[in-house]
């Protein structure tokens, strides 16, 4: 059912999608956690935020549309994480860096469970 | 599988009534479209190829020439026609070759939507993103004051003070604060380009809900550009910025997956226009989407969630959404009924334990006085750049609510393409009814309409049709369709910019008078008040904002207490009146504040005559009851020496 409709562009730029966002999902705490140099940190937790939460909510209702997939994925990712990060000013519990990695883990469970169920559903096809 | 879906909103067993085709990709996916486009571009000949580079050539020279504006360009010297007076002149060709690329792209039978996509990005860069790469600082003034809450988050990453409304409402602060901590990029910086990013952002999302309002894949462009020619979001790091970012995601989420169900066709005869127009948007543009029950349960607790979020971002959005929301269950366009009525407990449930302040503090109504409400912040003009400035704004958005108006009413057999569109661009009016919004709640009607307002434009062109005994008189009519199509659009994209930066002069700030507010802010004792002499001026920037003037009104200046308009000069009797006023302040110590930004303020708004400031600096030097307590090359602070207790 999944993507059913979708043209073979749509879905590989999906694959492409949902795979960069498993890679972020990693890779902005570890810059984070690492102290690379601010650009670097920046453009990987500014990616986090603008890729992640939102793809990884979209694998559980694919849209074909580019832009409204791409519209929303942006979104979601920045109304979580200011969700997150206002909680954290509510609860006096100002630990950013424990709020990325609190964030990045269900995110990227849920990107590697699709990756995983693409797989096999590639490989069930061949 | 059917099991799985929602009942109603099986597909309709004719979802795309008979119509008039007015263009041949209206009937054909984009997909199909794009496999054509590959076929037919494989075997155009080389004149087909040259004009089909026309589009790329116009874009690279626009690009070209951007840059070259921006090596040429000084906007620290603007004078009183802000931005575009200013620039070099590459820029203004910058924009007109990029507009008339995509005006080319756009009449190609096929179009490229990775070339318009590049293009409509360009625009965006083109408008918002010269005054980010000219400036060393954030525009306007008032950014600092939010630049500072995200400090104050970064320092404290907690709530402190509960009469303050930037901590009352403090989601986008939070947010800020949240990524400058773990990029260590500073706060300033990401406030330089939100500008840039946040119209990026909107671009996407206004373009993505026009996809779900039309099977036409040209309207959502061409609604697209006028929506970037003609609104003014995004202006600066701010909480309504925010807030009107996930205002088009619900939107977003509303129309593509919230959307009623289709009525079958024998079922509205008989009905109201409206109800007809409904079931005609739904089974047209919506027929073919099949929202499963689990989508529709995520669909719906997004929306509560991004509505959550807008509520502890912005005190007046969620409202216009609510009412815009509202009008759209009632007209049966969204569902469930009940959504706002569980959006609107959040809201209440949010506000509820604030309300007490907020009503002390500020006003919660003003009255229905509409008029009075819609006035804006600037009852006279001081200088012909704020005059020109402010009657170009005026005519551009008076005239697209009247184009859109008469759109409408053209329009009318046609409602089911326009419904949604005009009924969300003029609910927002209703607002004016209850809050003037300190002057600003013009500027969020406007915010609020104005896609809306150009997707029905968009629409009003591509169906402009003359009546057959004209068309024959008018034999080139589509020709100049387009070329007035093309210029209006020049004009409204140049209007807004000069809405927007209009008042760069002012709004221009400098690093050293950033310099000197930090240094009154580290160095002044906890307690102490100041003044300054214009309200223009980078203060509250730091997270010790409220160790300073601590009375959540705001920083008082010499032009609003002592009411000074019309070029006034201050005379000799004015020290005495400035003495007493700054000491009234009271605190440890109290300060005067002067800088060059405040005497381009008072000049640009005819405040006071020119020259004023400067003289007043040279009195307040030569008096015993002041000392310079910090000076650099823009700014001075004085330090009232004598005791506090007033003249």
């Amino acid at each position: 059912m999944r993507a059913a409709t979708s043209t073979g562009t749509t879905r590989t730029l999906s694959w492409v999608v949902v795979r960069a966002a498993l890679v972020m999902a990693f890779a902005a705490p570890a810059a984070v956690l690492l102290d690379l140099p601010p650009a670097i940190r920046f453009v990987c937790v500014l990616t986090f935020i603008l890729m992640v939460p939102g793809t990884s909510i979209m694998t559980f209702f694919p849209v074909d549309e580019a832009a409204v997939r791409a519209g929303i994925v942006i979104v979601t990712g920045m109304t979580v994480f200011a969700g997150e990060a206002v909680l954290m000013v509510w609860l006096n519990l100002w630990r950013p860096v424990d709020g990325l990695v609190a964030l990045a883990v269900p995110c990227a469970i849920a990107l590697a469970y699709d990756v995983l169920l693409r797989r096999r559903a590639t490989g069930a096809r061949r | 599988m059917t099991d799985g879906l929602l009942r109603q909103r099986r597909p309709h067993p004719h979802p795309v009534p008979p119509q008039r085709v007015r263009s041949p990709d209206r009937e054909l996916p984009t997909t199909v479209l794009a496999t054509v486009d590959r076929t037919v571009r494989g075997a155009t000949p080389v004149a087909s190829k040259r004009a089909a580079a026309v589009p790329w050539v116009l874009l690279g020279l626009a690009v070209v020439s951007w840059i070259a504006s921006l090596l040429r360009s000084d906007i620290s010297s603007a004078g009183d026609f802000g931005l575009l007076a200013t620039v070099d002149p590459t820029y203004h060709v910058a924009l007109v070759l990029l507009i008339l690329g995509l005006v080319v792209e756009l009449r190609r039978p096929i179009r490229r939507s990775g070339l318009l996509a590049a293009q409509v990005v360009m625009l965006v860069v083109i408008i918002h993103g010269t005054v980010p790469a000219l400036s060393p600082l954030p525009e306007y003034a008032w950014t600092y004051k939010h630049i500072g809450v995200v400090d104050f988050f970064v320092q404290h990453g907690q709530v402190l003070d509960q009469r303050d409304i930037y901590q009352l409402w403090p989601a986008l602060f939070a947010f800020v604060a949240d990524l400058s901590t773990l990029t260590g990029v500073d706060p300033l910086l990401i406030a330089q380009w939100e500008p840039l990013a946040a119209n990026l952002i909107f671009t996407l999302l206004a373009f993505a809900i026009f996809r779900t309002l039309t099977t036409d894949s040209r309207l959502p462009v061409i609604a697209t550009v006028i929506c970037v020619g003609i609104n003014l979001p995004g202006q600066y790091l701010s909480p309504q910025d925010f807030g009107y970012m996930l205002c088009l995601g619900i939107f977003l989420v509303a129309l593509r997956w919230l959307r009623t169900a289709p009525v079958p066709a024998s079922r509205t005869v008989g009905s109201s226009p409206l109800v007809k127009a409904r079931s005609r948007w739904s089974a047209r543009v919506a027929g073919h989407y099949l929202v499963r029950r689990r989508t529709y349960i995520i669909t719906l607790t997004l929306v509560h969630l991004m509505f959550a979020v807008l509520v502890a971002s912005h005190q007046l959005s969620p409202y216009i959404l609510l009412m815009d929301l509202c009008v759209l269950v009632l007209a049966g366009f969204v569902r469930p009924w009940w959504l706002p009525v569980s959006l609107t407990v959040i809201a209440m449930a949010y506000f509820a334990p604030r309300a007490g302040y907020i009503a002390s503090a500020y006003s919660l109504f003003d009255g229905l006085n509409v008029v009075q409400n819609a006035a804006g912040t600037s009852p006279a003009w001081g200088t012909d750049g704020q005059a020109f400035s402010a009657i170009l704004v005026r005519t551009l958005i008076l005239s697209v609510w009247a184009l859109a108006l008469l759109g409408l009413v053209v329009a009318r057999r046609a409602l089911n393409e326009l419904a949604v569109a005009g009924i969300l661009a003029f609910s927002p009016f209703f607002m004016l009814l209850a809050n003037s919004y300190g002057g600003e709640a013009i500027y969020r009607v406007w915010l609020f309409s104005a896609p809306w307002a150009a997707y029905i434009l968009a629409y009003s062109v591509l169906n402009l049709r003359l009546p057959a005994r004209l068309s024959r008189k008018v034999p080139r009519f589509q020709g100049a369709r387009t070329v007035a199509g093309t210029l209006a659009l020049i004009v409204m994209t140049v209007a807004m910019i000069q809405g927007a930066h209009g008042q760069i002069e002012v709004d221009y700030n400098t690093p050293s008078e950033l310099e000197a507010s930090r240094y009154l802010y580290a160095t002044a004792p906890a307690g102490s008040t100041f003044m300054l002499a214009a309200s223009s001026f980078p203060a509250r920037s730091t997270a010790a904002y409220n160790d300073l003037n601590i009375d959540y009104g705001g920083d008082p200046d010499l032009i609003n207490e002592l009411h000074l308009k019309d070029h006034a000069t201050l005379g000799p009797a004015v020290l005495p009146t400035l003495r007493g006023r700054v000491a009234a302040g009271g605190g440890p110590e109290q300060f005067f504040v002067i800088s060059a930004g405040m005497a381009k303020y008072a000049h640009y708004f005819g405040y006071l005559a020119d020259g004023s400031l400067e003289r007043l600096t040279s009195e307040l030097m030569a008096s015993p009851d002041w000392t310079v307590y910090h000076r650099n090359a823009d700014t001075v602070i004085f330090r009232l020496v004598a005791p506090t207790g007033g003249p």
